[in-house]
């Protein structure tokens, strides 16, 4: 039986239907549309699938669609557009912290919630950030000094 | 895919109303962090899931007489340094902030972690280590359960289908004499343990071990005490006695046979228990006296 989902995502109201066992990851990418949200593991493990919800990080695909009824997401959309890319992505694609590009979308939503929460990480605070979002190419070290930069001229 | 509903109650009342009309085909939805996966992929097909999400009154951490309190939907999140402010609890702060992921910990519940009965747990482990308990609510009353009793194998707790966990209560104790420490080895960050060990003791005037409780977790289906270690500590001395400390990691050890998988060899395990459970151990004695 399919229920009604509405919530808002990158500004925007959306109404659709889900099945009751339908996740978030579903709800957004098949439901919504927005595949910049991606899939790969299906077990919780990658963090490919990470979004903010209500300002906290979620995997999407460990949360069903109805447990987000009538809250606010962001999604990769909402963080900034080719034209105008978000700090974050000019400094991941100054640093070549995107290989495949796979990971990359939850890896800025982590890292944007890391500075948002935390202006100024360490290092360290970066790596333990990262523990939830695998990225196989092996990025982090490049991600690592973009974040670290968009912190320094932030201050 | 079968028809499911999706009910959201939003008192306890109501939820274990609704339990008790759909019971066994009814799953409770805490945070949705290992749900949403079994639900995925197939692996259960409940007709009917009741989300506890807005269901009031599971979200207090509270000190009382009987011990500190915390409502099953109290998030891991909001564990971290809770030893900080409930010492008694200092143990899951060893653990807390490294497991899983910051994603994860922002909608795990205790509840869920507890209902989950994830062999390789380190909740259950650490939550049987403190000797807590959980309360149980249905539409016919309340029960109370003590974690070494609820877990009863992977995956499968003591609960009934129409049972709500509200609660878990860990109990007071001296904290001049007595303290729990948990100690865990993980391939990589983020991952379940290999294995987990919890130690708690509580030592006399002398240097004695009064009580000793030692868990290991992920060598069998359910966190399990390694009662002849246990035995061998209490009544004997293990302040500054690193024998004492060394044969209890020798004799936990030698009491487990856990299973080969992927993550390691059966052998493998059976080192870690014994090298764990000194290093809990050592690590309660040192917080008991510090
Ligand atoms: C990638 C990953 C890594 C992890 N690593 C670890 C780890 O290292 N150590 C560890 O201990 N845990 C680990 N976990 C487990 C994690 O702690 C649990 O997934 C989480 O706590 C479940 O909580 P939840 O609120 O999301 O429960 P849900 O997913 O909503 O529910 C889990 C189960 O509990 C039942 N349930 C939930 N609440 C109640 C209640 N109040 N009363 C009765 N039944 C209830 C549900 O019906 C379901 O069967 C990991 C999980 C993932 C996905």
């Amino acid at each position: 039986m399919k229920y009604p989902l509405s919530l808002t995502v990158n500004d925007e109201n959306y109404d659709i239907l889900v099945e009751p066992y339908h996740t978030l990851m579903e709800a957004i990418r098949d439901g919504i549309g927005l595949t910049g949200t991606k899939c790969a593991c299906e077990d919780g493990r990658c963090g490919t699938c990470t979004v903010l919800i209500d300002g906290q990080l979620v995997k999407s695909c460990l949360m069903l669609g109805l447990q987000a009824k009538g809250k606010s997401l962001l999604t990769i959309e909402g963080m900034g557009s080719p034209d105008e890319l978000h700090p974050l992505q000019a400094a991941f694609l100054e640093h070549g912290a995107v290989q495949c590009g796979y990971c990359t979308p939850g890896m800025l939503l982590t890292a944007k919630q890391l500075l948002d929460e935390n202006p100024n990480p360490t290092e360290e605070d970066i790596r333990s950030a990262f523990v939830g979002n695998l990225c196989r190419c092996g990025v982090y070290t490049h991600a690592t000094e973009a974040i670290l930069n968009v912190a320094g001229e932030e201050e | 895919m079968i028809d499911c509903q999706y009910l959201e109650p939003t008192t306890v009342s109501e939820a274990c109303t609704l339990l008790a009309e759909h019971g066994d085909d009814a799953k409770v939805v805490a945070g949705g962090q290992s749900m949403a996966i079994l639900l995925r992929n197939g692996l259960i097909q409940p007709s009917h899931l009741i989300s506890i999400q807005h269901v009031s009154g599971l979200e207090d951490i509270v000190a009382s007489d009987e011990g500190v309190k915390i409502g099953a939907k109290v998030t891991l999140d909001r564990l971290i340094g809770i030893g900080e402010t409930h010492p008694t609890l200092r143990a899951l702060d060893d653990v807390i902030n490294e497991l899983a992921d910051q994603q994860i910990r922002n909608f795990a519940t205790l509840g869920g972690a507890i209902c989950e009965a994830h062999p390789a747990s380190d909740i259950t482990v650490v939550l049987s280590t403190l000797n807590a308990s959980v309360k149980l609510a249905s539409a016919g009353g309340e029960r109370v359960v003590s974690m070494c009793d609820f877990v009863t194998g992977a995956f499968a707790t003591a609960a009934q289908s129409d049972e709500l966990l509200t609660e878990v209560v860990v109990p007071s104790f001296d904290l001049g004499s007595a303290a729990a420490a948990h100690r865990r080895f993980v391939l990589r960050a983020g991952d379940y343990p290999v294995v987990g060990v919890g130690a708690f003791v509580s030592l006399d005037g002398s240097g004695g071990c009064q009580d000793a409780r030692i868990v290991v977790g992920n060598c069998s289906s359910a966190p399990a005490h390694a009662q002849e270690a246990e035995t061998r500590l209490k009544g004997h001395s293990i302040v500054g006695n690193n024998g004492a400390i060394a044969e209890a990691g020798e004799l936990a050890a030698s009491h487990v046979a856990p299973s080969s998988d992927p993550m390691a060899p059966s052998e493998y395990k059976i080192d870690l228990v014994n090298v764990l459970t000194r290093e809990a151990l050592a690590e309660a004695v040192a917080r008991a006296t510090g």
